[in-house]
């Protein structure tokens, strides 16, 4: 990582601009389920690239360091069964930017359509939960989830799918997500999704020349985790993936699809067997 | 009593390199079982399917040799496809058994397997659900099927009379179950557009899927009964193979139509020559899989057996990149993600399918599996 001096002590100040704003206050009124939801959101360019984060999240999480053979620990490069938020540096030239990447606990979530016993179910509370009792280990959702953020447990015997559980453990006695609490520049903050969407269009609308945009308002049919940058978003990891939801179509055809191909095939025999008068041939066999 | 099984099984050299094979297989599975899929696959985070899914998807169209054979000779009023039910039905019967046995060894968490049945568990929008519940249910089906097959020279009177009895809604049921998951493992790629190459990912996935079942399941058909003839020494059906040919041709057309159609509308032509492998990928199924058979099957060797054989033998081939390239090589991983199967995926795959054939051959010299011939010969 080369920041220099400036570059650090420009970032440091933003980030301490951001501290104020990170008490957003947990009060919500009106709009949609979703903006009652919990939500994070995460300014690029408020973050100093620290890590506290992500060690934040293997504290909690009892994720042990994945160290080397040599036993010495660096930092991941990837996500991993045992790194569920990675903080990772975009540098092009002299721009460059951090990045967070963790589960983003979508509205419609591809891994939760896919998932053929409900193990991964997105809560009305928003997290996006995975039940290891009911997983049958088929990695349907990690190859449906467009964010490619589920991991699996490979060197176990009897692996389990494992990604960010945005602390529901946490939220359900009212502390908020290990990674979010633990961030030292405000530059992940976290409320319901509604205060977070009326906070970063605040940050627009005040800087409009410092961000590319907002991420995740309405990416996929919306995300949890929201995202401010100055470096175009698919430089970051974050695909352009239009506004609708990823399974949309899937759940759409699911409930139309299987039975009218059930009674169209049946139709089909009927008929067939009526027109080909069949009927009692075949019991001799 | 050993003795006369064992004459009357009369085991080729290459029948016990099968059963070897199977063995093989046997225990590798138990291996994978033992250690997990870590030691025993190559699969990663990037690419958490690999040569096994893809197996599976390109077997399930390949066993569908039974619920066609068995649509066109129950209810489309075809008599002279009963003659082939039997060695058909054994085929998709083998065919699912290897299927579920390959599955089985994919899930991580297989000793779960039965989650899939606990109504509240059941996902209604995952098209995988359906067709987890259908394979289970359809390879019951295939069981009473062929259960005639197996228990006729029995004391069984009972339960073979209800079966024998019920032949007719069995087979419905089947047809229909088929007819509904062949689709539905089509449909199971639509959710992953993000992810599956776009010269493959279309939403006309589930038709394309089914008519692929359709002549995939003729082909095996064919390719098993000309084998099986042989094996047994039974008198070939020269005219039920060039009209299996026909029909053969005719689904092969269609699907052309629509797979080359597919990607025009979509604009998509160019990506047939600037995709790299991608684009050689989509050639050898366009060329090895259709090119090729309808070739051989409009020609004039394609109204003889052997040439049916041969270009049923191309359409498997065909089938078989497809099926791999949907459930596996199209779905596109980080540049710098890697995986080639592991020696123990590929051979672990062989022994699987090698014991389904060796099984295959055990039947067929044991049972009667074209009774009508049998009958006119006696």
């Amino acid at each position: 990582m080369s920041l220099n001096r400036r570059q650090f002590i420009k970032l440091a100040g933003a980030g301490l601009g951001g501290l104020a704003l990170s008490g957003v206050g947990v009060h919500a009124s009106g709009g949609s389920s979703s903006d009652n939801a919990v939500a994070m959101l995460y300014d690029a360019t408020m973050c100093i690239g620290c890590r506290a984060c992500q060690n934040a999240c293997k504290d909690w999480n009892g994720n042990p360091p994945e160290t080397g053979p040599d036993g010495l620990y660096d930092e991941p490069r990837d996500l991993s069964a045992d790194c569920w938020t990675l903080i990772q540096l975009y540098q092009d030239g002299d721009t460059h930017s951090f990045v967070k990447h963790q589960c983003m606990h979508c509205l419609d979530p591809a891994c939760a359509s896919a998932c053929p016993v409900h193990a991964l179910e997105k809560t009305p509370e928003g997290p996006v939960t995975y039940d290891p009792k009911r997983c049958i280990g088929c990695r349907y959702c990690m190859v449906a989830c467009p964010f490619g953020v589920p991991r699996f447990e490979w060197d176990e015997t009897i692996p389990q799918v494992a990604k960010c559980t945005f602390c529901a453990d946490r939220l359900a006695v009212g502390d908020g997500p290990a990674c979010a609490e633990a961030c030292p520049t405000g530059a992940l903050i976290w409320g319901t999704r509604g205060q977070l969407l009326a906070e970063a269009q605040q940050r627009l609308a005040q800087n409009p020349g410092r961000y590319e945009g907002l991420y995740g308002d309405d990416e996929a049919g919306g995300t949890s985790v929201l995202y401010l940058s100055h470096v175009p978003f698919d430089k970051l990891g974050l695909p352009d993936l239009g506004s609708e939801s990823v399974p949309a179509l899937s759940n759409t055809l699911a409930p139309i699809l299987l039975p009218s191909i059930f009674l169209g095939g049946l139709a089909i025999l009927a008929s067939a067997h009526y027109l080909t008068g069949s009927q009692g041939k075949d019991k001799e066999e | 009593m050993i003795a006369t099984m064992r004459a009357k099984l009369n085991l080729s050299r290459s029948s016990y390199v099968l059963l070897a094979l199977g063995l093989v297989g046997v225990v590798l599975a138990i291996a994978r079982f033992a250690v997990g899929l870590g030691p025993t696959t190559n699969l990663s985070d990037h690419y958490p399917w690999g040569l096994w899914i893809g197996l599976d998807v390109f077997l399930i169209p390949a066993a569908g040799a039974a619920f066609t054979v068995s649509a066109i000779s129950h209810f489309f009023g075809r008599e002279d496809y009963h003659k082939i039910l039997r060695p058909a039905v054994l085929a998709g019967l083998l065919g699912y058994v290897s299927v579920a046995i390959i599955l089985i060894m994919d899930l991580g968490r297989w000793h779960q397997f039965y989650s899939i049945l606990i109504p509240e568990n059941i996902n209604l929008h995952s098209f995988l659900e359906e067709v987890a519940l259908s394979v289970t249910l359809y390879t019951v089906i295939l069981l009473l099927e062929i259960a005639p097959t197996l228990l006729e020279k029995t004391e069984l009177d009972v339960p073979l009379n209800l079966i024998r009895r019920m032949t007719i809604l069995i087979a419905a049921v089947g047809i229909l179950i088929s007819t509904v998951h062949q689709s539905s493992l089509g449909s199971m790629f639509i959710i992953l557009r993000q992810r599956l190459h776009p010269l493959w990912w279309t939403p006309i996935l589930p038709a394309l899927f089914f008519i692929q079942a359709l002549f995939g399941g003729l082909a095996t058909a064919a390719v098993v009964v000309h084998l099986v003839r042989r094996h047994v020494k039974a008198p070939p059906d020269e005219g039920l193979s060039v009209r299996m040919g026909r029909l053969i041709r005719v689904l092969l057309v269609l699907y052309t139509i629509l797979k080359v159609g597919d990607i025009a509308i979509a604009g998509e032509l160019p990506l047939a020559f600037s995709e790299g492998q991608y684009s050689l990928l989509l050639w050898a199924e366009l060329i090895l899989g259709l090119a090729v058979p309808l070739a051989i099957l409009f020609s004039r060797r394609g109204r003889s057996r052997s040439g049916v054989f041969w270009s049923s033998v191309w359409v498997i081939f065909g089938l078989f990149f497809n099926r791999l390239t949907v459930a596996w090589i199209g779905l596109e991983a980080p540049a710098w993600a890697t995986y080639v199967p592991h020696w123990m995926e590929v051979l672990s795959s062989i022994g699987i399918i090698a014991g389904a054939v060796f099984v295959y051959i055990v039947v067929a010299r044991l049972f009667e599996l074209f009774p009508q011939e049998h009958q006119a010969h006696a």
